[in-house]
């Protein structure tokens, strides 16, 4: 969860940094790519997770909400290939189903907050001024509620399900996306624009954004594969606490967080595989797409990786 | 550099500000009150009314607001709604400790295994070394909390026969006692944060030694424990500031889950049971206090940075 | 105070002939048809009496017993599965007092340590909470009357057996006119403002007065359904208290032991409220230490108790105080505890964790307790919105819920079929078994019927799903209601649910009572109660006057019934009364039931006398004297 800070302070450096030639990027990607077997297997995976999603009616082998009383608590057999639960749900069909909330939550919730973040980070740094100081203010307000705490206030707020918690986990990611776009507008205000502003008498916005999108991108892309992570272990921490997505949701099925609340996790003692499964799949999941992070650091900007050796 | 840090301060306190505004209208604009949390009975709409009126709950938005920050301002945080006769400072107080130690223990477990791992696999780049520990780190990090805790409790109890009591013991009162609750649930915060960690010095690290000057070090033909313990070191731990910072700042939110698990009764725990119950003033003066102490936090950070790295401009 | 106009001690002689009274009453019922489920209760009975006759703590019970029918054969009355036989009758209380060590004389001293939850949020008994507060507030304080619990073998898992508490005797002169003569000497806790001076009459009066509401109607939330009818409180010297009535209150000696009714100090009241919400002033045989959630527990001893022992002469309570981590509801943390010697006592309602903590130390005592009716799972429906204000829909989701698989299922085979009716009037021990519901015609498991009813009502769920919500109380109810919703859904209803973590509990229910639940239709509940008498069940639940109608039912059959009993002092005709309510609230399924799950507690050996009944099945505490009478022998 606290990576998101340190993205925060990786995207500060980078505009200090000059930018590299991209074709030398993707030079030094395919080396990456040759020297890592254990990115290529976080892809495998994470590849594996989206087929899963999409394909979870197909794959689930019971419906995730269907229970038998009769076989509850049971152990990985085939007629339960990953066992079943206290009321008999069928495990593997949820972790299947889960799959699902866990990859949409990480990812709508990166995509929507940091669609958000750059809209008002455009802003913020196109306007500058009062408007500018307000919004960072009210962003580094926001920064400064601990997240777990932001989002069990937007739930009692806005109730719960998915798009609750992928709006309130937005809301978290946006300042961070916010802050990269703003320093992105202004070293471009005053590289080339101010000049030309000057020149042609106005300053058109979109024209900016559109010279300027192209610069982000790497670090966006960056700050949104570590953010899928952390969106996924903080929808997992709210279900575990009963406020994210709740088991026997009437759309989403259930969630890996859900999976392991209190009511289920007491079951652990008796039934080891109830927590292993649902753990264990998150865990991967959020370890996939960490190295999936990682790796496109490395290749979008090798500065990132030695991100602090630029301030010498 | 004085005013660089006066205008921290008035920036910060704007930021405050913000932020009582921001939770003052979440914890209002959400559905139900604290009377509704507590009254197990049919009640008549107009008993209601006298309920709420009773705990200020029917005076207009602003009026509330004002009381509630006037109050602040002169360090009354005002009683609980849920609990009438608990203060609201009284209760941060009581859970500060426990937020504090947790963080402490986390802090120093991401330190300790955090900033030797993160040198070793940086000096030793690439080899098996590297390697186990840069798992260690991305594991960690992905490594759900609540699962951890759970089965550390589960488990540990069955196998290993862990005995912490599940009642609160504050620190002064019985040290061993208090340690025995306190490590585990430290510890365990702290394997989070210390991939974060080990990532950062690693980096750094990495970055410092290829710069010119380090170059020269190793030119002059100084040994290279001598390099990196003399130079490299010394200006690699800076960053590792920064980020020992934006943790301090995640964990005055971030050991709710392990506060819940544990039953700890430090302040994550009492936000997410006021928010439960709607108990607007403590809510309020909790996440208030917590945010005062991450910008306190995060103000001291930048100013021991600016204070340690001069060539750090501040315009 | 003989004279046969005397309610309770009427009652009182009658207990002791148990099995003829369920006859009666199964008979007085008209709809109980079934003379086998009759019988069978017969051989239940024997089978604990049995057990009662080796202790030999009963005087009476014997000597009434009707001749012949011992010989009946011992095993599981048809209706209870046979491991909910050897669980209740093995690990029965009355089997407690042979326990090893359950004989020697008691000691004084130690701290019981056991784990209770953050349940209320202060000491006002007045307030909305004083139904929560049953479960804290009687170590601190002490109602006119209590159940007889003063020792295991003296301990009923009956609602009957009333003794008195701060009454030193108690007296029904007519049907409307009620007088207790005080203990002397009972003192409240010396703190200020009350400075430990003496319980007088004028407090009990005082108190009444502001139970009744008549003081502020939004006072006495818990107490008004049981003070409402007194006329006038009179005080004839400093320990003579006498209620009178308008109407004749056949439920008021028994309402008294519901322990909301509990004495406090005027001027502790009129301290204001914020002052008598921080601390508990009251007679009890606890003083607060600290009260620290969510954190924990604690009270020490009150030296100035007014009881004793009447065994050994000891004063009471034998314990130094008692430290309660409010750990309810963590079952891993609350597990971890026990296993670490932490906590003294656990419960839960399954039966596999009774098993691991009953094994984890040589020495532990278990026991199975059985629950007060109204504490189950069951569901609320808003019953005045479409399709619910439609008898055969709510039929129809009652008889698509098989309780049997839920009890065999989560429950483990160690509950009963659901219905909140006051068994323990009835004699019973034990709650409503299968058989005797099937008896009823009620709550039987017909997916078939359930689906015609539906068809003749129209559909009304097609293309409506039914909106669904309930709180995370424990695991056994979050698998109850889970499952519940899948019967519903294989009756060919699209269920829609929610659940609400545990701390939401209150908000959720009072915005069901509130009938403020935008397009919720269910609500799953865990307590159809509290109560400790019949009328809490019926007048107090059913009657649409009633403030503890929280399901707003609204049945003018229902109204008259339940009115009607409240003044019937024969216990007979009473009961006749009450079946007739049981059987119009089954049949027109205003609630839905699921189970009565049995409470499954261990304790450590060096535990004594730890009174676990009926009376307290909410945590440990709830009106109970049993932290009042446990010993330690560490």
């Amino acid at each position: 969860m606290s990576q998101i800070a340190q993205v925060d302070e990786t995207a500060a450096i980078y505009f200090e940094a000059p930018g590299q030639p991209r074709t030398r990027r993707a030079a030094r990607a395919l080396r990456f790519w040759a020297r890592r077997p254990a990115v290529v297997v976080a892809i495998a995976f994470a590849a594996i997770l989206v087929f899963v999603a999409i394909f979870a009616p197909q794959l689930a082998t019971h419906d995730p909400i269907s229970t038998d009383p009769a076989a509850r608590l049971e152990s990985p057999s085939s007629a339960h290939l990953f066992g079943t639960d206290a009321v008999g749900h069928d495990t593997f069909s949820n972790i299947v189903y889960g799959a699902r909330v866990s990859l949409l939550v990480g990812v709508l919730a990166t995509v929507f907050g940091t669609i958000l973040g750059c809209l008002i980070g455009l802003v913020s740094g196109y306007f500058r001024g009062a408007l500018d100081g307000l919004i960072q203010r009210i962003m580094d307000g926001i920064l400064s509620i601990p997240a777990l705490i932001l989002l069990l206030m937007f739930g009692a707020l806005a109730g719960r399900g998915l798009w609750v918690v992928v709006l309130g986990l937005s809301i978290i990611i946006a300042p961070l996306a916010g802050r990269v776009m703003r320093s992105a507008v202004l070293s471009e205000r005053e590289n080339m624009y101010i000049e030309a502003a000057r020149a042609v008498g106005a300053t058109d916005l979109r024209v900016m954004s559109l010279h300027i999108l192209p610069n982000v991108m790497p670090v966006i892309i960056v700050l949104s594969s570590i953010t899928v992570g952390s969106a996924m272990l903080l929808e997992g921490a709210l279900s575990f606490l009963g406020q994210g997505i709740q088991p026997n949701d009437p759309t989403w099925k259930t969630s890996w967080g859900a999976m392991l609340d209190p009511a289920n996790i007491a079951y652990t003692e008796q039934q080891p595989w109830l927590a292993f499964f649902p753990g264990a799949s998150l865990a991967l999941a959020v370890l996939a797409f960490n190295m999936l992070g990682d790796f496109l650091r490395d290749v979008l900007d090798p500065h990132l990786r030695g991100l602090f050796g630029e301030k010498q | 550099m004085l005013s660089y840090i006066a205008r921290r301060v008035a920036a910060s306190t704007l930021v405050l500000f913000l932020v009582s505004v921001i939770v003052f209208l979440m914890v209002r604009a959400a559905p139900g009150d604290v009377i509704l949390s507590k009254i197990r009975q049919r009640v008549s709409p107009e008993e209601l009314e006298v309920l709420r009126g009773r705990l200020g709950l029917e005076d207009p938005l602003y009026q509330q607001y004002w009381d509630w920050l006037s109050g602040i301002l002169t360090l009354d945080f005002g009683n609980s709604l849920y609990r009438e006769h608990e203060s609201v400072l009284g209760r941060i107080l009581d859970g500060l400790p426990v937020t504090v130690e947790l963080i402490v223990i986390a802090l120093a477990t991401s330190v300790l295994i955090g900033v030797p791992v993160g040198i070793i696999a940086a000096v030793k780049q690439n080899s098996f070394v590297d390697l186990v520990a840069r798992i260690f780190s991305v594991t960690g990090l992905a490594l759900p909390l609540f699962w951890l805790g759970t089965l550390a409790i589960v488990y540990g109890t069955k196998w290993f026969g862990y005995t912490a009591s599940f009642v609160y013991v504050p620190i002064w009162e019985d040290p061993v006692a208090n340690l025995k609750q306190f490590w585990l649930p430290g510890v365990l915060l702290g394997y989070n944060l210390s991939s974060i960690t080990m990532r950062v010095v690693r980096s750094s690290v990495l970055g410092v030694m290829r710069q010119d000057f380090i170059r020269t070090a190793r030119a002059k033909g100084l040994a290279e424990h001598i390099v990196v313990g003399r130079h490299v070191l010394k200006n690699a731990m800076i960053p590792v500031m920064t980020i020992l910072g934006n943790q301090i700042v995640f964990l005055l939110g971030g050991t709710l889950i392990v506060e819940f698990l544990f039953h700890l009764p430090g302040l994550g725990f009492a936000a997410f049971e006021a928010i439960s119950v709607r108990d607007y003033t403590m809510i309020q003066g909790i996440v208030l206090f917590l945010g005062a102490m991450a910008i306190a936090v995060n103000l001291l950070v930048d100013t021991t940075y600016a204070w340690l790295d001069p060539r750090i401009k501040y315009a | 105070m003989a004279e046969d106009t005397n309610y309770w001690q009427r009652f009182a002689r009658k207990r002791y002939n148990r099995r003829r009274l369920i006859q009666m009453g199964a008979i007085g019922a008209g709809g109980l048809a079934a003379a086998a489920a009759v019988g069978c209760e017969g051989d239940d009975d024997d089978a604990t009496e049995t057990a009662t006759e080796a202790v030999g703590e009963e005087p009476g019970e014997e000597t009434q017993e009707e001749p012949g029918e011992e010989t009946q054969v011992e095993g599981p009355p048809e209706g209870v599965s046979e491991v909910l036989h050897d669980y209740r009758t093995r690990f029965n209380y009355r089997n407690l007092a042979n326990a090893p060590g359950q004989s020697d004389e008691p000691v004084s001293g130690g701290t019981l340590n056991f784990s209770t939850y953050a349940g209320v949020t202060g000491w006002n008994l007045t307030g909305p909470e004083g139904d929560t507060l049953a479960s804290f507030a009687p170590n601190h304080f002490n109602g006119l009357l209590a159940f007889a619990q003063s020792d295991f073998n003296n301990a009923h898992n009956l609602y009957e057996d009333i003794q008195g508490d701060l009454a030193e005797s108690f007296e029904q002169v007519d049907e409307t006119t009620f007088t207790f003569k005080l203990h002397q000497g009972v003192k409240f806790h010396d703190i200020a403002p009350v400075n430990g001076r003496e319980l007088v009459a004028e407090d009990v009066a005082y108190a009444a007065e502001v139970f009744s509401g008549k003081q502020d109607p939004t006072l006495g939330f818990a107490q008004q359904p049981i003070f409402s009818g007194v006329e006038s409180v009179e005080t004839p010297d400093d320990y003579t208290v006498t209620f009178k009535f308008s109407e004749p209150a056949a439920y008021f000696i028994n309402s008294l032991t519901y322990p909301v009714s509990l004495i406090f100090a005027r001027e502790a009241f009129e301290e204001g409220p914020e002052a008598f919400n921080a601390t508990p002033i009251g007679t009890g045989p606890f003083i607060l230490d600290t009260f620290d959630p969510p954190n924990v527990y604690r009270a020490t001893r009150n030296p100035e108790y007014f009881r004793r022992d009447p065994h050994s002469g000891l004063q009471l309570p034998f314990i130094d105080g008692f430290e309660a981590p409010m750990l309810l509801g963590n079952d891993p943390a609350e597990e971890a505890g026990f296993r670490a010697g932490d906590l003294h006592v656990i419960w839960s309602h399954r039966k596999t964790n009774f098993d691991a903590m009953f094994e984890a130390f040589d020495d532990n005592v278990g026991q199975v307790t059985t629950p007060p009716p109204g504490y189950q799972p069951f569901m609320t429906l808003k019953l005045d919105k479409e399709p619910f204000t439609d008898e055969r829909v709510r039929r129809a989701l009652q008889m698509l819920i098989n309780q049997q698989a839920l009890v065999d299922g989560p429950a483990e085979g160690l509950a009963d079929f659901g219905y909140a009716q006051d068994f323990s009037f009835f004699g019973r021990e034990y709650p409503w078994s299968a058989t005797d519901l099937a008896a009823m015609g009620a709550n039987q498991y017909n997916p078939e019927e359930a689906r015609s009813l539906l068809e003749a009502a129209g559909n009304p769920f097609e293309g409506r799903p039914l909106k669904m919500l309930w709180p995370i109380l424990d695991g056994l109810q979050h698998e109850v209601f889970t499952l519940v919703a899948d019967f519903w859904r294989q009756g060919g209803i699209e269920v829609e649910t929610d659940e609400v973590p545990a701390a939401e509990l209150s908000r959720w229910s009072t915005a069901l009572f509130g009938r403020q639940w935008g397009d919720l239709d269910v609500i799953g509940q865990g307590f159809a109660g509290p109560g400790t008498d019949p009328d809490q069940y019926s007048y107090g639940a059913l009657n649409s006057a009633s403030a503890r109608n929280v399901f707003y039912v609204d049945d003018p059959e229902l109204d008259d019934l339940t009115a009607r009993q409240r003044s019937i002092f024969d216990v007979d005709a009473r009961r006749d009364v009450l079946l007739q309510i049981a059987e119009r609230d089954l049949a027109q399924a205003f609630r839905i039931w699921a189970i009565l799950p049995y409470k499954l507690s261990v304790r450590r050996g060096f535990v004594y006398n730890f009174v676990d009944t009926i009376h307290a099945w909410a945590g440990i505490g709830w009106g109970t004297k049993g932290n009042e009478v446990t010993w330690l022998n560490q």
